[in-house]
């Protein structure tokens, strides 16, 4: 069960579980960026681990079997089809991270403004208060 | 061995699963540019307009 592989790919899931948990936990938005963006640095480190594991284990998991000296080794009816869909995921995801992004810049516009406005009317309030209390004497 | 059911269902899977992303991010998109629209309307801008610059 414990092949080089799928734990490794296992503790990438963890990571990722780790990075939301830790988004969710800070409540200053830039704060939790900064945070997160350093679990993030250091969870790249799992990547090459996850690329190479089956070189370095021995395991259930097949070899490399597509970019190697003597070319491909999955039959050609397969490797097309992984090619274009690759190709074809990445530039999705690319896509719906940067709308993604752009919501987020949306939102802490959003927060900063409502911030903004809920101080101001704070400090209205106060001067408010402290003329009446001038009238009063 | 017939494969067809596998392939179909994996494909229909992805597909439903991509979809609910998308549509997760647009929605939300739109929700964040409602609330940030609504605040303008208000007049509670990120900096205070220039006074008679467009006239």
């Amino acid at each position: 069960v414990w092949d080089a592989r799928l734990t490794s790919e296992l503790v990438l899931l963890l990571m990722y579980l780790a990075l939301i948990a830790l988004w969710q936990a800070v409540e200053d938005p830039g704060r939790a960026a900064r945070v997160a963006a350093v679990l993030t640095l250091v969870g790249t480190v799992n990547l090459p681990i996850i690329k190479f594991s089956v070189d370095w284990w021995n395991t259930l998991h097949q070899g490399e079997s597509i970019f190697r000296a003597g070319g491909a080794t999955i039959y050609a009816t397969m490797l097309w089809p992984l090619a274009v869909m690759t190709v074809a995921m990445t530039l999705f995801f690319a896509a719906l991270a940067t709308m993604a992004m752009r919501n987020e810049i949306y939102r802490r516009r959003l927060r900063t403004l409502e911030l903004g406005a809920a101080a101001a009317a704070a400090s209205a309030a106060v001067a408010g208060a402290a003329v009446g209390a001038g009238a009063r004497r | 061995v017939n494969h067809a059911p596998f392939l179909i269902g994996s494909y229909a899977a992805t597909a439903i699963v991509l979809a609910a992303l998308l549509a997760w991010v647009v929605l939300d998109g739109r929700a964040v540019a409602r609330r940030l629209a609504a605040l303008e309307a208000r007049g509670i801008r990120r900096r205070p307009e220039k006074g008679g610059a467009g006239a």
